[in-house]
């Protein structure tokens, strides 16, 4: 048990979690992430393909292995951070005993020896001290004096703040993946939805609200590249106008804890459609004019027929044959599968013999935006984690523990001063500013 | 003089002041690392000319935004991030023979800039996706955080050639800072990029949750990013708990340099995703 507790808290697990994690990460960026199996059959071969998807390498950030390594790394933290916490909370705390002593070990150490000292030489060296460290001690041994200074010992605490926000971030994005969902929906302008639909599929998922796109706009600059995406949208509760918001890319809008972002959009048919029928038995044409989004009814009487879908540039083969609407036949008596329409080229429609020949004399276009609709509980955790880091580096990489002794002492008919000090860290600049204090404590002794 | 122009004046400048830098170490000409250090203040003052210059001429078209977002700018200011470093670093430790080493890669970022025939310096406006005020604390902590890595890369290749070296008088490596401060000046250069790199994925992070709704989404950039955090993290880890130093910690300073680097440009070109406006 013991050693079980020794292995999950050392440094050298840390260490080979860390290297096996970018290992799967380069993996993952290596492999193509979650294609269809037929994907991978064609880039690897079939034995290889499998080998991949049975170890999760096609979807290698969600797979056992990688997810297991991250718990592990989270473990190897909380077990390694909970294991020194209460040592180095000891050293945090820890009032080294004043004495007369030589600090001949100390990391920084000089000394000096001086006939005289100028009066007032206690108060000299204690405001000497104080200037550069905040927690001051000072004892007196007969005519000898022991200043100690002492500065961020809790600095000592900021590698387990690092920590800490590590563990901030896996919490956070556990957090919303359990109670998070991303999601997307597509609204023609004018039209209103209550439902998204879930990444990963299954049912629409449905909202306590709907949403309106009152109009999309999508602006372009002189050389053609996008300068702008914009929905305006309502939101409406029971049937009512709750709030009105412009959903851009990069300034998403939250309502009722479901964030929209703005992500794709396209044009759709609206408004009113034109078609002309041709009666493959008589001969006689009928001009036809209606809501482009509602049946037509066929000029027979017999049945109607809609538009189910519409490509403003239907291609096929690397050809592109311009705007074609799916046509979809209700009501009639030989039922046909949809077939396209296409305005360009009219002629097309006469191979399929139907009873009429159809062809699109005019139609109009609108907009449809396309929304991403997430909610991630976890979110604000992530960025406490992001903050505790930041601050948890600052205080880890540039400041220090740092001790100074300032002792002067009889010795011999002459004093003796001597200056010694320690930082945890970073003990080169240390030095480096203890060798300043001390020139300048000594020329102001002299 | 336009932007484009004084920055191809720039990468000749960065060549000379490297050469000088390396003059000054093989000959131990003093005289090379004064005109070296002038060389190179004035590089550095000259690209950052040209940084603002070009600033000021998307505002003049009309466009209006900084110049760090395409391959071009960010090599350019990539380039100035290392000088800049260098120079601090050279002022603080007062030693130049670093010089012959970092200045190079500033050449090298601003030769592939002005040079590489698929380069495109032209001024374009922003895609919706890179209009967001995070652009411009993504980009600068990110290159801070590359640049400070570049400069220990150069350090380290320094330590592993010369740095446990006997120091006999009139050799090179007597000329050259201590081992030990070699040790040290890279292991704060790495802190300091290590700082950096984490405020980049993070400001990143932040940006790409309010431009695509996630703050993290396994893109190839990401998870590279990730990849050089993690690198740098085992060396930060071998370095305090188990006391690693000298030639393993320089070796993986060359192991984190080489995933810096296919971060910036490997990604780009190998391998596609979310960052596509960052190759051309």
């Amino acid at each position: 048990m013991n050693k079980l507790f020794d292995f999950l808290a050392s440094v050298k697990l840390t260490v080979v979690l860390l290297i096996l994690i970018a290992a799967l990460a380069i993996i993952g960026t290596v492999i193509p992430q979650q294609e269809p199996p037929g994907h991978y059959v064609q880039m690897y071969g079939e034995s290889t393909a499998e080998l991949f998807q049975r170890a999760g390498f096609t979807n290698m950030y969600s797979s056992g292995w990688f997810v297991l390594l991250l718990a592990l790394l989270g473990l190897n933290l909380v077990v390694c951070s909970l294991r020194r916490i209460p040592k180095t909370w000891k050293q945090v705390r820890f009032r080294p005993e004043l004495k007369l002593r030589d600090y001949s070990h100390m990391n920084f150490r000089q000394e000096r020896n001086f006939e005289q000292v100028p009066p007032g030489w206690k108060d000299i060296l204690q405001t000497a001290v104080s200037k550069r460290f905040s927690r001051i001690e000072r004892q007196e041994f007969g005519e000898a004096l022991v200043v100690f200074g002492e500065k961020t010992p809790w600095s000592r605490m900021g590698v387990y703040i690092v920590h800490a926000s590590v563990l901030l971030l896996f919490i956070g994005a556990v957090m919303g993946g359990l109670w998070g969902f991303r999601g997307s929906v597509t609204i023609v302008e004018g039209e209103t939805v209550d439902t998204i639909v879930l990444r990963g599929g299954g049912e629409p998922y449905p909202l306590d609200f709907q949403v309106r796109c009152d109009r999309f706009t999508v602006e372009f600059y002189e050389t053609g590249a996008p300068k702008e995406f914009r929905s305006d949208v309502t939101f409406l509760k029971n049937g009512e106008e709750a709030a009105r918001h412009a959903i851009r890319v990069n300034h998403p809008v939250t309502f009722e804890g479901i964030t929209f972002y703005q992500s794709s959009y396209g044009t759709t048919l609206g408004g009113t459609a034109g078609f002309e029928l041709v009666n493959n038995r008589t001969g006689e044409v009928h001009g036809l004019q209606g809501n482009a989004r509602e049946p037509f009814p066929l000029p027979d009487g017999r049945g109607s027929f809609r538009v189910i879908h519409f490509q403003p540039n239907l291609t096929s083969g690397g050809m592109s044959f311009g705007p074609g609407v799916l046509i979809h036949l209700m009501g009639v008596e030989t039922p046909s599968p949809p077939f396209w329409v296409l305005q360009r080229f009219p002629e097309f429609d006469i191979e399929r013999k139907g009873s009429y020949t159809f062809k699109l004399t005019s139609f109009d276009q609108i907009y449809y935006t396309g929304l991403q609709a997430n909610r991630d509980p976890g979110v604000w955790v992530v960025y406490a984690g992001f903050t505790f880091m930041l601050a948890g580096f600052l205080v880890t990489f540039f400041l220090s523990h740092q001790m100074l002794w300032v002792q002067m002492s009889p010795s011999g008919g002459e004093w003796k001063l001597i200056v010694a000090g320690t930082a945890h860290r970073n003990r080169g600049s240390f030095n480096h500013r203890m060798e300043a204090f001390w020139s300048e404590l000594v020329s102001t002794l002299e | 003089m336009s932007s484009s122009w004084a920055l191809s004046v720039v990468t000749f400048v960065y060549l000379g002041a490297s050469l000088l830098y390396l003059l000054n170490l093989v000959f131990r000409s003093a005289a090379a690392g004064r005109l070296a250090t002038g060389t190179v203040v004035t590089a550095c003052a000259l690209n950052l000319y040209g940084i603002i210059l070009r600033w000021i001429e998307s505002y003049q078209m009309g466009i209006g935004r900084a110049p760090l977002s395409n391959l071009y700018e960010s090599l350019v200011f990539f380039a100035w991030t290392i000088i800049l470093l260098y120079l601090i670093l050279e002022w603080r430790y007062k030693v130049k023979t670093i010089g012959a080493f970092a200045a190079p890669f500033a050449f090298f970022a601003m030769a592939y800039a002005s040079f590489s025939p698929s380069m495109s310096s032209q001024i374009q406006p922003l895609i919706p996706a890179l209009k967001s005020n995070w652009l411009i604390a993504h980009v600068v902590t990110c290159f801070l955080g590359y640049a400070a890595f570049t400069v220990a890369c150069a350090v380290s290749i320094m330590y592993l050639i010369w740095g446990r070296k006997p120091r006999e008088q009139g050799g090179v490596a007597h000329y050259l800072p201590k081992g030990v401060v070699m040790e040290e000046i890279s292991y704060k250069l790495i802190l300091i990029g290590f700082l950096f790199l984490s405020a980049g994925i993070i400001t990143g992070a932040v940006w790409a949750h309010s431009a695509w709704g996630s703050y993290w989404s396994w893109d190839p950039k990401e998870t590279w990013s990730l990849i050089t955090w993690l690198v740098y993290a085992t060396l930060l880890h071998a370095r305090y708990m188990r006391g690693w130093g000298g030639e393993r910690i320089a070796v993986l300073s060359l192991v984190g340099f080489a995933s810096v680097l296919f971060t910036y440009f490997g990604v780009n070109f190998l391998l596609s995703g979310l960052h596509s406006y960052a190759t051309g």
